[in-house]
Parts: structure tokens; sequence; C-alpha cells
């Protein structure tokens, strides 16, 4: 028996095995890639078009001290142009340090008078998802007052909220554009 | 400059006396005929030929086993990528992919939703508290997976429920 033509022999036949576990083992791994590639996507959540977020500023005092805490309402709108507004659902969270939420009010058109849901451990913290329905007939258009949110604010300066309009819908629970804003209430 | 022969094997660095010792005692060497030598090896030679070596058509069958295997799953990946709603938009209008009632679907042909996605748009917010509330207020029929307090009811307070959820932090 020629031996180094059987060890020849032996060693490109487990190349070629090496090489073909190599393919397979990359073909494996593409799947599973493929396969994270689609959970992944499922747990995407939906975009939200930049026209919903919205950041507001509201100056506060510059002439008082740093732990001085003092109280503000800020107003809340949604504008659904021509459309009945029958229910909405938005975010609002505080990008300066030194706000809390301490009250949440309904808005001022009948059908959104009563608060709106939320949750309660929003209280003492710097974000809140507010959301409210009407099955009213009398149903809000234009530009509305959806609610008024109490914030305690400590420290000098202005302060920032981001507004983020997750949904808002017409009668029928169809989905309509409609533009949120944020302002400070007007003190009587 | 001096040069050493190079021993030819081990034996030739031990004394004589200690290389005559070990001769003795691992006895006297017997010389085997060229005849057995040949036999041993002949029905050696006989022993390996029955041993049958995987043959091509052998290792091509393992072969096409993997790549079938692989193939396999590489054709349900894509197929799962094809089929799978990738984003919740994506799920048709009234029908929910993520929880259904299996039983109810079979039976009436509807997907049912057991969820608080009451619209089954695969997303849960205030939408599908005011669909419920619209469905209780239009007395429409109810589906059982939307009485989400368990109390055999399906009311406001389900419409609460639901509404909450959709609103915790």
């Amino acid at each position: 028996m020629n031996v180094s033509t059987y060890h020849s022999g032996q060693s490109d036949l487990a190349a070629r095995r090496g090489a073909f576990a190599i393919g397979v083992a990359l073909l494996m791994l593409l799947n599973f890639c493929l396969v994270v590639f689609v959970c992944a996507q499922d747990n995407k959540p939906a975009a939200i078009a930049d026209d919903n977020i919205v950041m507001t500023q509201v100056d506060g005092p510059a002439d008082v001290a740093a732990d001085a805490v003092r109280f503000e309402a800020l107003d809340v709108f949604v504008d659904s142009g021509q459309q009945a507004l029958a229910a909405y659902q938005f975010e609002l969270f505080s990008t300066t340090d030194g706000v809390e939420i301490v009250g949440i009010e309904g808005g001022e058109h009948a059908a959104f008078q009563a608060a709106p849901y939320y949750d309660p451990q929003a209280m003492q913290t710097n974000r809140v998802i507010l959301a409210a329905f009407s099955t009213d007939k009398e149903l809000p258009t234009g530009r509305t007052r959806v609610a008024r949110i109490h914030v305690q604010l400590q420290g000098p300066g202005r302060k920032e909220y981001q507004t983020v309009l997750k949904v808002s819908a017409t009668v029928d629970g169809t989905e309509i554009p409609a533009k949120i804003s944020l302002q400070q209430a007007s003190r009587k | 400059m001096n040069q050493h022969k190079r021993p030819d094997s081990p034996e030739d660095l031990l004394p004589q006396e200690v290389v005559a010792e070990l001769r003795q005692r691992h006895g006297p060497q017997i010389p085997v005929p060229d005849a057995l030598d040949a036999a041993v090896l002949g029905d050696a030679a006989r022993h390996l030929s029955g041993i049958s070596r995987p043959t091509t058509t052998t290792r091509s069958g393992r072969r096409w086993t993997w790549v079938a295997a692989s193939m396999g799953t590489l054709a349900a990946a894509v197929l799962l990528f094809a089929v799978y709603p990738r984003f919740p938009d994506e799920v048709p209008p009234g029908r929910s992919v993520v929880f259904q009632e299996t039983a109810d679907a079979l039976q009436t042909g509807n997907i049912v939703a057991t969820t608080d996605d009451v619209d089954g748009n695969g997303q849960v917010n205030i939408l599908d508290a005011f669909a419920l509330a619209r469905t209780i207020q239009a007395g429409r029929p109810m589906q059982s997976g939307w009485d989400r307090n368990g109390d055999g009811l399906t009311n406001q307070s389900d419409v609460d429920l639901i509404a909450m959820n959709a609103v915790m932090l």
C-alpha cells in the first residue's frame, strides 16, 4: 500500500468535510439571524410621526433659590381641524429636572371635562400618559383644551416639556390627524 | 575542533555490563520465520479487507441530509419572514393575529380578541376602550374576550380597565 497516497487522500477528504461543515454552519447562522430579525421586528413599536412630538419651554423666574418650590398649571390642547375629536392619547414628560406632576384636570369642552385616564403612579414623577374618549354627540372641533396638568417646580429658570400625541380619533373610532400643543395656563 | 561520534542507539550509551544484564532479563530473542510473518500479514490483510469503508455514496447521502435540513430551516425562516406581520400597522384591520380564541374562530370564522386589543389592530390604546364603549352603547353583541375583569358582564368597568391599561407607565 502506498502510505503517502492514503494519507493525502484522507487529508483531502477531511478538508472537504471541514469546508462543508463550515458552509452548513454559516447557513444555519443565517437562518438564526433571519428568525431573530423577524422576532425583533415584531416587538418594534409603531413609529410616531415627528409632527406629533412637540417640545415646549416654559420660562420661570431666575431670581429664586435652587430649593425654592412653586406651582404652575399647563394646558394641553389638541387641534383636530374640522373633524370632531372623540378620543385622544398623549404622553407628557419633562426633560428638565425639578418637575413633579401633582394634579390632573379635564378639558374645557363638555365631552372632555371629566379627568382623563392616567396612571396614579405618575404623581410625583415627571412623566404621564393621558387618554380620554367621549361617546357624546357633541364633540369639539378645532383647537380645544383637553387637559390641565398641575406641576410642582423646583429651582429657577425655564422648564422644558415634551408632548407626544400617540393617537387621536373621531366619532367612529377612525384615526385622524391632529396637532398637540402645550402652554402655561393663564393665571386668574 | 572536537568531533564526537553520534551513537546509533541508546544502548551505545550504556555500559556493556548493563546491556548484558538487560538482555539476559528479557531473555533470548526469538527469531520469526519469514513464512510466519507473511502468514500473519496475510491474515491481517484479509481481516481489514472485510471492514467496509464509507463509500462515496454513503458520504454523499449524509451530506445531502445536512443540505436538506439546512435548506428546510432556511425555507421555514423565509416563510416566517414572509407571512408574519412585522409591524402592528400591517395587521389587517378588524383582525387580531396575536391572540385569538381558537374555538370561536373555528365555529364562527371570526377572529376574536381576548385581550385589551378590542379593535384588533395589534396595539392597546384608548381606541380599544373607545371601541368597546361604542359597542356597549350601540347594543351590539359582545365577545366573551371583552369581559376583562371576569365578572361575567361586559360593561363600563371593562372599558375603564382597558383604558387604564392603556395609560399605565
